[in-house]
């Protein structure tokens, strides 16, 4: 088995041997050295020669790349760092002390304040927004092209994220739909009510035993009136959205109403916090989606393109990795159809529709081949039993 | 509870009981012949088969009423117990959540 990479001008090639018994499968590990940073794509080969050369690899791409980058955008002028709004966002994700960072976590977060935004943000998978009114025009317009780009980005609300101070955002169309003001809860506080069990962030949270977001509470959140084309992912139990999505060119905005610190509640000390901003940004990079690197397999109905095959393809953001169905490796007969479905394959048109009473016969295995003679040679036995009778009759006339 | 009484116990509930469903339940009270200065309090006017009948949407609002107290009672009974720190999470965040927690604790120690 052979084991080639390149990223670049950059080359690696492992070898390895096993020996496998027929009907047996075995496990295969190449131990990889260091990789530089970058998308290393190629080829896991078997080195035989065989009439089907198509099933004798499979493509690969291993990306050597850091974790999914977060700008965390603090809209809060605070004097500590424990009072920042981003303070426990930051922690949840890095997951180290300031200035550190836990080598296994998915995402880096950056923190900046509201009057300090970078000034290119294509370095960024997703940008927070936390608390932070009073956007600049020209950072919102930035905002914007980020998103139409394919960016993501998050927002939660807090005391300065009002009608007007909202203003720059609503002119880029980064607002969920209008912003009327800030609803406080008067005596019960503010719990989830219903959400969108089918949408990828609350996928985690389908089982109510294993993480009930009726128990976050919360005193205060954002009144927001979604926009006609935005989807209300999650409401209060008032009615009031909780979390709402709307599509941006080529990225998504979701707005989370109530706050991401402890001005509008306690969650950042629950256990629930950690998952749920997980999810939400999980859903904003893309990682839920696949990730950078995605896969295929050529099998059955794909809703990939007709003429998909085997390879490497660029995506929107991502790498596609085609290969044949690791089913090709059964080795029992089928019908014409599911041989094709198992590759992906496209028969010629005078092969296209296969006649039914033929398929009909292969699926029962009782088709014949050409080279077939036993049907004459049976034939032949029995007219020679039959003569055999005749000529040996001995009884007297 | 007696109808008599209820003028008294609806004017009470102003704490517990969202203010707009509290004054909507409180007029159509009023449209039924609800009034706290008149003696007897109720002057119901719709009666089938002898027996008064409140209107329809006094119904509704009753209900209305009774789930929003039924929601405050149990916010109040259980409320700090589902926010004791002990909530199930789903098990690919037990890591994560351990580590977050122990991060805060250091943080605080600081």
């Amino acid at each position: 088995m052979v084991l080639r990479l390149a990223a670049g001008q950059r080359k690696l090639e492992l070898r390895e041997r096993v020996k496998i018994d027929p009907g047996a499968s075995e496990s295969l590990r190449f131990d990889l050295p260091p990789l530089a940073e970058g998308a290393w794509r190629g080829k896991v080969l078997v080195e035989v020669e065989d009439d089907l050369p198509l099933d004798n690899e499979r493509y690969i791409e291993i990306l050597a790349a850091r974790p999914y980058q977060v700008l965390l955008v603090d809209g809060r002028a605070a004097t500590s760092p424990w009072l920042a709004a981003t303070y426990f966002l930051d922690a949840s994700l890095r997951l180290a002390p300031p200035g550190e960072l836990d080598p296994t976590v998915s995402f880096e977060p950056t923190q900046v304040s509201i009057d300090a935004l970078p000034a290119k943000l294509d370095r960024f998978d997703c940008v927070v927004l936390a608390d932070a009114g009073n956007v600049d025009a020209g950072d919102a317009k930035r905002l914007a092209l980020f998103v139409q780009g394919g960016g993501g980005l998050l927002v939660f609300g807090g005391e300065n994220v009002t009608s007007d101070r909202t203003e720059n955002l609503r002119q880029e169309e980064l607002l969920p739909g209008d912003v009327v003001g800030i609803d406080a809860a008067t005596d019960l506080p503010l719990r989830l009510k219903s959400w969108d069990v089918k949408h990828p962030i609350f996928a985690a949270f389908s089982d109510p035993q294993l993480g009930d977001l009726r128990r976050l509470a919360f005193s205060a959140c954002t009144n927001v009136v979604p926009a006609a084309d935005a989807e209300v992912l999650a409401t209060f139990r008032d009615g009031k959205p909780a979390l709402v999505e709307r599509r941006h060119g080529k990225g998504t905005i979701v707005w989370f109403t109530s706050s991401c610190d402890r001005q509008w509640s306690d969650w950042p000390r629950s256990r629930l916090y950690l998952p749920l901003v997980y999810q939400l940004l999980g859903y904003q990079t893309g990682l839920w989606a696949g990730g950078r690197v995605r896969s295929a397999v050529l099998e059955g109905k794909t809703d990939m393109p007709g003429d998909a095959a085997p390879g490497i393809v660029a995506g929107d953001g991502y790498s596609l990795i085609v290969n044949t169905s690791p089913r090709e490796s059964e080795t029992e007969r089928c019908p014409a159809d599911e041989f094709v479905n198992r590759f992906g394959l496209k028969l010629a048109d005078e092969e296209q529709a296969p006649r039914p009473a033929a398929v009909a016969q292969a699926s029962l295995g009782t088709e014949m081949i050409e080279s077939e003679v036993w049907q004459w040679v049976a034939l032949l036995v029995l007219a020679v039993l039959l003569m055999e009778s005749l000529v040996a009759n001995r009884t007297a006339a | 509870m007696r109808h008599d009484h209820f003028g008294f116990s609806i004017l009470d509930f102003e704490v517990g009981i969202d203010d707009d469903l509290r004054k909507e339940f409180i007029d159509e009270t009023r449209k039924a012949g609800w009034s706290p200065d008149r003696r007897p309090r109720w002057d119901w006017k719709s009666t089938v088969a002898g027996y008064y009948v409140a209107p329809a949407r006094y119904h509704v609002l009753l209900s209305r009423l009774s789930s929003s107290l039924r929601a405050r009672m149990q916010e109040l009974m259980l409320g700090d117990l589902s926010a004791s720190g002990d909530e199930p999470i789903p098990p690919q965040y037990q890591e994560l959540v351990d580590r977050y927690y122990r991060l805060l604790a250091t943080q605080r120690g600081k």
